[in-house]
């Protein structure tokens, strides 16, 4: 490896020191100015440049023939085929031609290709699509992907992402949202040091406010700001790593550009923005973004609200002739989901999440040789989480206790009291990423080769969970809590390497063969560590286009993710027993038995993803059939165990007549890999150029989804019963029951673009073709064994589990659990327009569901008649945006 | 300005007259929709025929409308109830009758019955009731609304009361105590969420003639909580869960716990519930039901009272007529008030509780509760 490194390198020493060329170049737009900032790169080398205030710019070319590119956001890119050879100077002058139109700001993009150019299949957005649908946050943006159902903007609620997957179960949800990636300017952010344990506590509005052991919540990351959006749900090149369900890769801006405000209004939020970028020197340029956002999830209760302040400063340098690029990013973001006391509460709730994240990302880009390019990427990056729950803890007359070791002391007794808890985490991310790109031919082949090794270094330093041992935030029989640091925890480390060949070539047809592997270990404290698990993870895409207008897009791949911090450090569990208790004498003795639950045995969660896919054009009419599996193996699994028995300190056992309960056990879930889910889908898309004279571009998605997740070791325990056949309590333990859901969704997209009117108009509807439920495993009804009163399993064989007659060993299950539900044929129809106001100036809206169809759903499984509410309510929405150097500067510009 | 309202009034008038006229054309008037029912009250007890009930208190309610007729059968046990309105009605029936020196009780409910007939007619309408026996055990007072206090809910305090409505001696040792899970109300099983047994082996736990017991839910000072509650430190009996972190009075015998779904304690429910005490050999006879609840056989039911915040939604009842036709209740939740039965009569200076096993006729709402006594109350 490093010898051919050397090899490499000094190649390319040698093709230094051989003769080269000036090249002399002026860039120029449609008015003939010269053009600024757009970027020079011959393909073969990887060489380039940028041009300078005046357009210009200069390289020094070995001979040779190249293509060469120039390229700016927004206008076509130039690619052209160029030999230096004996003259010692060429100049020459390119004239770039817009790509795009303007709507007062939002940047209208002219046709995409037909067919996709990537062997991954992926969907990209653009900010102007972001900026037109009125996204608050990311979140918002995913709509625009097939298979998920279109909902109003808004951030009152969490948001977290799934790729391809439809909801079934709560630890599989958690594992599709955890699993999925979110990269900001090629950082990945990662939940995995959060560790906000117990305060997913439920809203009134049936949602949780925190978003440990599962993704990210979507609402941190501002839509304003985003230059694109490349969802990835194919097979991730091999780049990437700890994650199973997919990228969602997020560039910001950063360009040069004016002051740009905007505001955004609709009935439950409001935001602002400002933006813009500047020069610093012919080298450097600084931009900014500084966001404010507000919601409230229904106006008549102005107590749960959601505020965001969210600011970024990049500063782009390119240093050396244009070798080396660097780009140096802060980011900072202030979140307040608000639950304030409300009038009518009798449990007296007050919630906050108050968090606030510091991130700064350097990427640099070094061209050291020609062909060859290394990259490095270096993130830290500081989250401050503080969730606060006070409210009323209406709990049994019971005792309490404030024993922090394990031991026998006397207790106190306690009634229904205000708990107050604050959850104070400091997470902290380190990521470290070394590239290496390399371009070359080989065997008639075009090799784009890539290397590297990440490392993520994550740990929390937080004050952890913060209360009064005698009030605590919960009592839960004798299973009970007590507050904790989390100083002292290991951190958890990610080390990674990876290499990938992209090879471009012909045989009998063109091909385009990705081959990568990454080897990812997950473990504590140490470089290489390998305690969480060490996989291999290959990854393979190719694409073959037998025709011109037909190609064949293949992959395979395998992912893994790391445990989080919180499943891998969970609360310890402090069981108070009560040995003396008489309420008469006010005396209670209580003995102290604490419970580590670290969980050193989990390992990472894998997935294996299948993937083929057809595109086929037809005149101007592009259309890609994708079908997929992936199953997630492994997954992380909130598991019931076996329960802990602990004994009263006077009690004897009496071998004659042994009590019926001779112990006092509680339960308790921990985290174990023992989640399976499998999704299965296909994804179609026919697209067709513009029409014109009205400029109509039409999409159509089709999405159809099955998903079914299960569990391997976990089981359905019915609690301790009395069984009168064997004299003695049991819990018998049945198969898990699991849901099946398959769905199969249409979005029909018509787009206008009109320059000359400077509109953007776009009619959207969702035909909700099915969405289908079961429950599967209803009909085993007999255990599979039980615990015995010591808490023992005992496992019955299959003659045992026939011949039992036992009522507590069986379960039926009503009529009505059998059926399916199924949502048929709900329709919903979206309309947006942005119209330019003067040449700076743009006005948007939208109306979400503007026929208000709104059907009753009859719910199958319910043993009364129930209904649920279809679609989103009608709701609309206004956005102005504004240049405002341009504005006050009136004809003065260009 | 009188002028102007004047004016307005003329234009009200004149659209109030000119619109229904306007209508009136294509629309015949109906005639009153109001109906009258002919109730008769049947027993099917008696081995010979069907015998008509006389002299049965009837209650018939409107679901829609909460419209209420009382009335009670003629002698040839039948009520004729005017001026109905079409809609779906629950009717009550609380007869009774002697056989020998004995009173049986005559019950019976009709739940959620659509009545309507056209043309001012008379509808026809048949009750079967269902016979009991009055119990000499009695649930006398249940406590279940709990308290307001510094924290807004308060329920620790709740209790059930036992009395001794013979001249007997009678013991608790072995019965059981149940709450009754609902939607079960034709099976013959009752579907328990919590089952509590009195601790003892036959002759421990004696309830002499006139004499109150008490099981609460923890037997203590309640008050030093909400102040407007009870102090039960006298309780005989309390729920004690051993592996829940229970407070436990030693003074108070501790109730067997014998099925216990889920909570910290016997926690009755302060909007709806049944209370059934039972004598049961075996309380694992007929196992559980999918919602591990514990299935216990009607026949064993002594007493039973059902309670509901909305006495009227006789529809949503949980026991039959033969163990209670009727509901008590009506009660805020946390308003410190409790149901208990109203004093019958006394014979030979010993009080006699009523019970028709209709909790509709036989309690009332009482406040403060009364642990361990019986406020005089009229009907």
């Amino acid at each position: 490896m490093i010898k051919k490194g050397l090899l490499l390198l000094s190649t390319c020493v040698l093709l230094l020191s051989a003769e080269t060329v000036t090249f002399k170049g002026y860039v120029l737009d449609e008015n003939k100015k010269p053009m600024p900032g757009t970027n020079i790169i011959f393909k073969e080398t990887l060489q380039g440049a940028a041009s300078n205030e005046d357009g210009y710019f200069t390289m020094k070319v070995p001979v040779g023939d190249y293509t060469l590119q120039i390229s700016f956001m927004g206008y076509k890119t130039i690619e052209e085929k160029i030999s230096f050879g004996a003259a010692k100077t060429v100049e020459k002058t390119f004239n770039m031609t817009l790509d795009y139109f303007e709507i007062g700001g939002i940047i209208v993009q002219a046709d995409r290709e037909l067919l996709p150019s990537d062997a991954e299949t992926k969907t990209r957005i653009s900010s102007g699509e972001i900026e037109h649908m009125q996204a608050s946050s990311l979140s918002d943006v995913m709509q625009l992907t097939p298979g998920t159902r279109f909902e109003n903007p808004g951030m009152a609620e969490k948001k977290q992402m799934s790729i391809r997957a439809s909801k079934v179960e709560s630890d599989a949800s958690d594992n599709e949202y955890f699993g999925a990636q979110i990269r900001v300017d090629n950082i990945p952010l990662s939940n995995n040091a959060n560790l906000q344990l117990d305060t997913k506590t439920t809203t009134s509005d049936g949602s949780t406010m925190t978003t440990e052991n599962s993704g990210l919540d979507m609402r941190q990351i501002p839509a304003d700001n985003i230059e694109s959006v490349e969802i990835i749900r194919g097979i991730p090149s091999s780049k990437y790593g700890d994650l199973t369900s997919g990228i969602i890769e997020v560039k910001t801006k950063s360009v040069i550009s004016n002051l740009r405000i905007k505001f955004k209004y609709n009935f439950y939020n409001q935001e602002a923005n400002m933006g813009g970028g500047f020069k610093l020197s012919d080298k450097q340029h600084l931009d900014y973004n500084l966001n404010y956002a507000y919601a409230v999830r229904d106006k008549r209760i102005p107590e749960e609200n959601y505020s965001r302040i969210a600011g970024q400063l990049a500063l782009s340098s390119k240093l050396m002739q244009n070798l080396y690029t660097m780009k140096n990013r802060l980011y900072y973001t202030r979140a307040f989901d608000e639950r304030e006391l409300r009038e009518d509460d009798s449990y007296l709730k007050e919630y906050y999440n108050r968090d606030y994240t510091l991130r700064f990302a350097h990427n640099s880009t070094y061209l050291f040789t020609t062909k060859q390019k290394l990259e490095f990427d270096f993130s830290a990056n500081y989250t401050r989480q503080n969730s606060y729950r006070k409210q009323l803890i209406s709990t049994d007359n019971t005792y309490i206790t404030d024993m922090m070791e394990a031991g026998t002391d006397t207790g106190m007794y306690v009634q229904s009291y205000i708990s107050e808890l604050s959850v104070l985490g400091e997470a902290y991310n380190f990521y470290y990423n070394l590239n290496y790109a390399a371009n070359f031919n080989f065997l008639k082949a075009e090799h784009s080769f890539l290397a590297g090794a990440t490392f993520r270094d994550e740990f929390n330093k937080g004050e952890g969970r913060v209360f009064d041992p005698l009030t605590p935030p919960s009592v839960s029989g004798i299973k009970r809590t007590r507050p904790r640091t989390y100083d002292d925890l290991p951190s958890l480390t990610t080390t990674s390497f990876y290499i990938e060949d992209k090879i471009k070539g012909k045989f009998l047809i063109p091909f385009q063969l990705n081959l990568g592997a990454r080897l990812e270990s997950y473990g504590e404290n140490k470089f290489l560590a390998k305690n969480y698990g060490a996989y291999l993870n290959p990854r393979i895409n190719m694409l073959l286009s037998p025709t011109k207008s037909t190609q064949i897009r293949l992959g395979y791949g395998e992912t893994s993710k790391a445990p989080s911090m919180a499943m891998l450090h969970p609360n310890p569990i402090y069981i108070d027993v009560d040995d003396v208790n008489s309420i008469t004498d006010s005396l209670v003795i209580v003995s102290t038995y604490i419970y580590h639950k670290d969980n050193p045995n989990l390992k990472a969660s894998r997935q294996q993803k299948l993937e083929a896919s057809i595109d086929q054009r037809i005149g101007d009419i592009g259309l890609s059939i994708t079908a997929y599996q992936s199953i997630t193996t492994d997954g992380f699994s909130s598991t019931l165990r076996n329960p802990i028995f602990v004994y009263k300190y006077d009690y004897t056992i009496d071998p004659i007549n042994p009590p019926i309960r001779d112990s006092i056990s509680t339960t308790f879930t921990m985290y174990d890999n023992s989640l399976s889910t499998e999704t299965q889908g296909i994804e179609a898309e026919i697209r067709t150029k513009a029409i014109t004279p009205l400029n109509m571009r039409l999409r159509i998605q089709g999405a159809y989804n099955y998903t079914f997740s299960w569990k391997e070791d976990d089981y359905d325990f019915r609690g301790f019963i009395y069984n009168p056949e064997m004299g003695e309590d049991v819990n018998p333990f049945f198969t898990e029951i699991s849901l099946e859901r398959e769905k199969f969704y249409i979005n029909y997209n018509l787009d206008f673009k009109i320059k000359e009117l400077g509109a953007w108009a776009t009619i959207s509807a969702q035909q909700v073709v099915f969405d289908k439920d079961r429950y599967i495993g209803l009909d085993d009804s007999l255990a599979i064994g039980y615990l015995n009163s010591h808490g023992e399993a005992v496992y019955f064989n299959e003659a045992e589990r026939a011949a039992l007659t036992s009522r507590s060993f069986k379960r039926t299950y009503d009529d009505y659990w059998y059926l399916d539900e199924n949502r048929k044929n709900i329709w919903v129809f979206n309309v947006r327009v942005s119209k330019s106001l003067g040449k700076s100036s743009e006005f948007s809206f939208y109306v979400n569901n503007f026929f208000n169809y709104r059907p009753l759903y009859q719910r199958q499984r319910a043993t009364r008649e129930a209904y649920t509410l279809e679609n989103p309510p009608l709701y609309f929405g206004i956005e102005v945006s504004s240049k405002i150097d341009q504005l006050f500067k009136g004809g003065f510009s260009k | 300005m009188k002028k102007y309202i004047l004016l307005i009034s003329l234009i009200f008038t004149l659209l109030i007259i000119l619109i229904p006229t306007s209508c009136k054309l294509d629309i015949n008037e109906p005639s009153s929709l109001r109906f009258s029912v002919e109730l008769t009250v049947v027993d099917t007890s008696l081995s010979d025929s069907d015998s008509l009930v006389a002299l049965a208190e009837i209650i018939m309610q409107s679901i829609t409308y909460g419209d209420k007729f009382e009335t009670v059968t003629n002698e040839e046990g039948k009520a004729v109830i005017h001026n109905l309105l079409p809609d779906s009605y629950n009717i009550l029936a609380s007869g009774n009758r002697l056989e020998g020196t004995d009173i049986i009780l005559i019950n019976g409910q009709m739940q959620d019955t659509s009545l309507y007939i056209d043309n001012n007619d008379t509808l026809n309408l048949k009750l079967i009731a269902q016979t009991s026996k009055s119990s000499a055990l009695l649930i006398s007072e249940i406590y279940y609304s709990g308290a307001k206090s510094i924290i807004p809910q308060y329920f620790h305090d709740q209790f059930t009361e036992i009395y001794n409505n013979s001249n007997q001696t009678l013991y608790l040792d072995s019965l059981l105590i149940a709450d009754v899970e609902s939607g079960f109300i034709n099976d013959s099983l009752i579907h328990a969420t919590h089952a509590c047994m009195f601790p003892g082996t036959g002759n421990d736990y004696p309830i002499q003639p006139g004499e109150f017991i008490i099981i609460a839910q923890d037997a203590i000072d309640h008050s030093i909580y909400p102040v407007n509650t009870v102090d039960l430190t006298e309780a005989n009996f309390e729920y004690y869960l051993a592996d829940k972190g229970d407070v436990d009075n030693p003074n108070a015998a501790n109730m067997l716990n014998i099925h216990h779904k889920y909570g910290n304690d016997f926690l009755y429910s302060v909007f709806s519930n049944a209370i059934v005490i039972m004598d049961v050999k075996n309380p694992y006879e007929y196992g559980y039901d999918e919602f591990n609840r514990i299935l216990l056989h009607k026949n064993a039911v002594i007493d039973g009272v059902e309670y509901r915040d909305n006495p009227s939604e006789l529809d949503m009842k949980r026991l039959d007529a033969s163990i209670d036709a009727g509901l008590a209740g009506g009660i805020p939740s946390y308003s410190s008030q409790s149901i208990e039965r109203y004093i019958d009569r006394y014979e030979d200076g010993r009080m006699i509780l009523m019970d028709n096993n209709n909790s509709s006729l036989d309690f009332h709402v009482n406040k403060p509760p009364t642990p361990g006594w019986v406020e005089e109350a009229t009907q």
